[in-house]
């Protein structure tokens, strides 16, 4: 079990989260440990810019799918606000995601697109709002582990 | 093109839940009417095609082999919704090259297997990992396509509402009851703002087809005017969810091919897996600018007897979706409709068919494969 290291968010969103340099097998970062971690002012989202074009891309990869520049690209950590692009409450869904939850398209910049839950209460969302990536819990790993990732919240609730 | 590739033969199964039957059975029954339809024998056909996304392997091998016909060249396609019609696709391809004459393509799929749900989506995708099903990717074009175009949930249900009154006179269709809109939007929350009637159905389901190389002069039948696959663009970043791009794409490039226009369609068979995909689809297939489409549906062009029927039998919204079948069971149904014996719901005068199938999750493109066939009526 993960050791308890910090609450994140307040009233009902409020979640615990891993310590940053947790590593232990049973807390299951989505997509990875390497590409997600960390709490409050540690918290990162990591993926990958080519140093020859400027592409980038989430989670980290090693090719360049634009200019197929490889094996091995620079360290890119994203945004952590953006605009919600669209987004539903989802109520048929695999037990182990807890349903009903949300589910945002968040734009980050013009390139990069994430697909993020969300736990805040859908009558405080609108398409076009500006959001905060922060850590959460999102359900389940197919084995029954916790599974956190980024998560969104109304920008300025996070701070 | 000169040479020409004609459906000889269709046949399909009723859509429905066959839970305790093989998949290899249902699908034998559908090849068998088409074989019976097209009066070609076993021993005529050259290759056989199958396309199929939860059949496992070698599903037309299995399917084969029920009915006396092994030893001849398979090919199994997987191509998520698009299987059907990819297959029907490579059949295509096989008889313009010259490599063959006859070849005998079936769709199948069983979901029932995954007893209830949604479809599982490929653990390694990220988006699928985070919770995103199809409904959910649908539901999220829906809010924007009717924030885009000022539509509205009722507008949504009208779609349904127009599937289930043409289900009614479809004997293959898996929902045959008439709904009100009042019904739709009261049903059971998928993913907001779907709700379960604003769906297709899991399901069971086979269609075939026997195609043939086209002679002149052999008296009526049905070319196959354009087979166009086209995969979407891969983005990382914004895309816009309220039109689609991939089956702009698709169609303009099978209207080319076939040397028409959207005004020279007769009636569509279209992907509306979700109601908000018809509407989408109206427009990506050139019937109504962007934006119009619910405007289009609500002044009846759409209906049969309308200007342009979509769907006549039901859609994937009432017939049912076992994906691999799908592609496969829009021809048999514009078959009947260009020969004249679609019954009820036969669109008077038809004499050209678009089919379109969009399907496959995968994060950051708009769907995977989408696959449009465009029929005609020889004389």
């Amino acid at each position: 079990m993960a050791e308890v290291a910090e609450r994140v968010g307040a009233g009902d969103g409020a979640v615990d989260v891993p310590t940053a340099n947790d590593r232990s097998p049973s807390v299951h970062w989505l997509p990875s440990a390497d590409a997600v971690s960390g709490v409050g002012d540690q918290f990162r989202i990591v993926g990958s810019r080519c140093p020859a074009c400027g592409w980038t891309s989430f989670p980290p990869c090693d090719w360049c799918a634009n200019c197929l520049n490889g094996p091995g690209l620079d360290a890119f950590e994203l945004p952590l606000r953006g605009t919600l692009y669209s987004f539903t409450e989802v109520h048929a869904a695999p037990e182990r995601f807890d349903p009903p939850y949300i589910l945002g398209f968040v734009d980050l910049q013009e390139d990069m697109r994430l697909l993020v839950r969300s736990r805040t209460t859908p009558s405080e969302l609108y398409m076009g709002q500006e959001v905060a990536l922060v850590p959460g819990a999102i359900g389940r790993t197919p084995s029954g582990e916790p599974l956190w990732s980024y998560t969104f919240v109304p920008a300025g609730s996070d701070d | 093109m000169t040479d020409r590739v004609e459906v000889a033969g269709i046949g399909m199964i009723p859509f429905g839940r066959y839970r305790s039957t093989p998949v290899e059975a249902l699908a034998s029954a559908a090849a068998v009417a088409a074989l019976r339809d097209s009066g070609v024998e076993r021993s005529e056909v050259q290759e056989v095609f199958c396309g199929s996304s939860f059949s496992g392997s070698m599903p037309g091998q299995r399917i084969l082999a029920l009915i006396g016909m092994t030893g001849l060249p398979v090919t199994n396609v997987s191509n998520a919704c698009s299987s059907g019609a990819t297959a029907l696709r490579e059949a295509v391809t096989a008889i313009m090259s010259g490599r063959i004459d006859v070849a005998l393509v079936i769709g199948v799929d069983q979901l029932t297997q995954f007893r209830g749900g949604t479809l599982p989506l490929e653990a390694s995708d990220l988006d699928a990992a985070t919770g995103l099903q199809m409904p959910a990717l649908y539901a999220m074009r829906a809010q924007r396509y009717m924030a885009a175009t000022g539509a509205t949930e009722k507008d949504l249900a009208a779609v349904a509402v127009k599937a289930h009154k043409n289900a009614v006179h479809n004997q293959y269709a898996q929902y045959r009851r008439e709904v009100s809109v009042e019904e739709v939007l009261s049903a059971r929350t998928i993913a907001t703002p779907l709700t379960l009637l604003m769906c297709c159905p899991t399901g069971d389901g086979a269609a075939a087809a026997v195609v043939r190389r086209y002679r002149p002069g052999s008296g009526p039948a049905v070319t196959v005017e354009a087979s166009v696959l086209q995969t979407g663009k891969h983005r990382t970043g914004f895309r816009d969810l309220s039109f689609s791009e991939l089956v702009g794409r698709t169609a303009h490039l099978a209207y080319e091919e076939a040397g028409m226009s959207p005004e020279d369609v007769s009636l569509a068979e279209v992907h509306d897996a979700f109601v908000v995909a018809e509407l989408m689809y109206y427009e990506a297939l050139g019937f109504c600018p962007r934006g119009d489409a619910a405007a289009l549906l609500a002044s009846g062009a759409t209906q049969v007897g309308g200007r342009i029927p979509v769907n006549p039998g039901g859609g994937l919204l009432c017939r049912g979706h076992p994906v691999g079948a799908t592609g496969v069971a829009q021809i048999c149904e514009s078959v009947w409709q260009l020969r004249g014996t679609a019954g009820p719901n036969q669109v008077e005068g038809a004499r050209v068919a678009i089919t379109q199938v969009t399907g496959g999750g995968i994060r950051g493109v708009d769907h995977g494969a989408c696959a449009v066939h465009i029929l005609s009526l020889r004389d």
